[in-house]
């Protein structure tokens, strides 16, 4: 009688276990499902919106739109407005991109392979506007352009640009410095390269796919810059960004979706080729 | 012959000098001279006339005094602080999720939609997203008419889910989120999964394997993103303006207000200060506590 008893207790209890088991497996997996739910609605969603309302055939941003079709791509010609803003930020990107390369590298290289007194300090420094409050650096930059009675003024912009973009530089060229043996320079030396001619035909050579991403990185996110212009690009130099946040409050015109729909794309690709790039430079 | 020879020994020293893999001093001077003077001007030079507006023009002390006295400024820093710290927990959470679902998964469909998720925010321009925001959280927008439409809501009773705090902290997730699990990635990809496997197989449960081993493996990397996070957050600028409206109580919003309509820039120097010496501190904690190479890893 007691045996049996006990017989029936433990099988209860290890059907439970088992079940128990199972539930907790279920909860893990409902749980999973939904944090990526959540993740994918606060992450893809915009990019969603924005790509599906390009396709709405109204005059004015009115949502739900009426009617679907490619106007906005047919009318993107006539948007003078807007292409013009693309043109301003295309050329303060690919200035400020060129000038970021241009100063940066060559520190970069010094950095790691010369003797730098304060490396650590000036490091620091180049990585500054990645890493501080990007709403005070603007501020800060914004009192100084004053007193240059520098606001609005492109070469200025493009500057502020070269300089915050040179954390890029820094980390992605840095990085694959890291990876380019030292000794190389040497044997070059050893079959008769001058010093200089080591450093262009062996490490900045090994350096092009780095410098190549921390390029297309340096253009991105100065062509896609909103905080700073607001403030150093007063009222008369127009980037898309820029142009974006003004009209917000005007209400939008429903072209400014199908030209962020057709540079996503764009993003995407440049982006893509940039992290090859890199993945290939650092490995 | 001896006319060769001091050319020969010139070449010999010079190329003494030159065989060594590192570059010398006043080369390097050379090359990093123009970084450096860029950095002082756009750089350093910005947070010294930044101190000096805040705290050394004159009758700055009294000001600082009214502006420390004056309980709304007070209210917007603490609102500041408190939505960053909620956007950093939860960007925290969730991407370290992420990223470990990313490594452990072996389903191609979930590494697909994960990494959709971290990548496709990155091709978009920041204001087009805030604007896709307003768009979806407007009383006129969709979710308001999902639910409308669904039946669930009376269409006088539209949700107010625009221009408030609700609606900044979503905007300011939305951008966080893939930032953060690119370096949470970076702090798991160390990690030897076979050790996972081994607790398991002494009859650890999965979230007590995951509890008791990868997070204190992975806890540098974790605080470095944590720090970056929140120091980033509390840096934000057009999301607070454009989700919470101009008179949000940000000090985004603080900072846009006494620009654009108050023409104070003293209040908008003290404000931006502030953050910079908060987001210093919160840096230098990091520096002690988990070192400079981690929060370097953590900038990717």
């Amino acid at each position: 009688m007691s045996t049996t008893t006990i017989h029936k207790g433990s099988a209860l209890s290890r059907s439970n276990l088992v079940l128990s088991h199972w539930s907790v497996r279920a909860i893990f997996a409902a749980l999973l499902v939904l944090v990526l739910a959540i993740a994918v609605l606060f992450t893809l969603v915009p990019a969603v919106v924005v790509v599906v309302l390009s396709f709405s055939n109204e005059k004015l941003m009115i949502f739900p739109p009426r009617e679907w079709g490619f106007r906005q791509y047919e009318t993107l010609a006539d948007a003078s407005f807007w292409l013009e803003a693309v043109r301003t930020s295309f050329g303060l990107a690919v200035s400020a991109a060129v000038m970021t390369l241009v100063i940066a590298v060559p520190a970069a290289i010094a950095l790691n392979r010369g003797q730098v007194w304060g490396r650590q300090i000036i490091t620091g420094a180049g990585l500054a506007p990645l890493i501080l409050p990007g709403v005070a650096y603007a501020v800060a930059v914004y009192m100084v352009f004053l007193q240059a009675r520098m606001v609005g003024s492109p070469v200025w912009v493009v500057l502020v640009y070269a300089a915050h973009a040179f954390p890029y530089v820094l980390l992605i060229v840095g990085t694959a410095l890291n990876r380019i043996p030292k000794e190389l320079e040497l044997v070059a030396m050893t079959l008769g390269a001058s010093k200089s001619r080591a450093t262009m035909n062996i490490t900045v050579r090994l350096l092009v796919q780095a410098m190549a991403a921390a390029f297309v990185f340096a253009f991105i996110s100065s062509f896609d810059e909103s905080t700073l212009i607001v403030f150093i690009g007063g009222p008369g130099l127009v980037t898309l960004p820029k142009g974006i946040f003004d009209s917000l409050r005007t209400g939008m015109d429903p072209v400014v979706l199908a030209i962020s729909t057709i540079l996503m794309v764009f993003t995407g690709i440049l982006a893509a080729v940039a992290s090859y790039w890199r993945s290939n430079s650092t490995r | 012959m001896a006319l060769e020879s001091p050319a020969i020994v010139q070449s010999h020293q010079s190329r003494k000098r030159a065989w060594r893999p590192e570059i010398g001093a006043v080369p390097s001077a050379l090359l990093v001279l123009p970084f450096v003077v860029m950095l002082a001007v756009f750089v350093v030079y910005p947070f010294v006339r930044l101190t000096q507006i805040a705290l050394f023009s004159e009758g700055a002390f009294d000001y600082l005094v009214e502006f420390f006295s004056d309980s709304s400024n007070m209210i917007v820093l603490r609102t500041t602080y408190v939505i960053s710290a909620i956007v950093t927990i939860i960007s925290i959470v969730f991407g370290g999720i992420l990223a470990w679902t990313l490594k452990t998964t072996r389903r191609s469909t979930v590494r697909f939609i994960i990494l959709a998720s971290i990548l496709v925010p990155f091709w978009m321009g920041t204001t087009i997203k805030l604007y896709a925001w307003t768009v979806i959280l407007q009383t006129n927008g969709l979710v308001n008419n999902f639910l409308v439409t669904a039946g669930i809501l009376e269409d006088q009773s539209r949700l107010a889910l625009l221009y408030n705090e609700l609606a900044v902290v979503i905007g300011m997730v939305s951008q966080m989120l893939p930032f953060a699990v690119l370096p949470l990635m970076v702090a798991f990809s160390s990690i030897d999964l076979d050790i996972v496997r081994a607790a398991e197989g002494l009859g650890a449960a999965r979230l007590r394997a995951i509890v008791s081993i990868v997070i204190p493996l992975a806890i540098p990397g974790i605080l470095a993103t944590t720090m970056l996070v929140f120091v980033l957050s509390s840096g934000f600028f057009l999301t607070p303006v454009i989700l919470g409206g101009i008179t949000s109580p940000f000090t985004a919003s603080l900072i846009y207000q006494n620009v654009f309509t108050f023409f104070d820039l003293r209040a908008a120097a003290i404000t931006a200060l502030i953050l910079v010496v908060s987001a210093s501190l919160v840096i230098l904690l990091a520096f002690k506590v988990v070192g400079a190479e981690r929060i370097r890893k953590a900038l990717g």
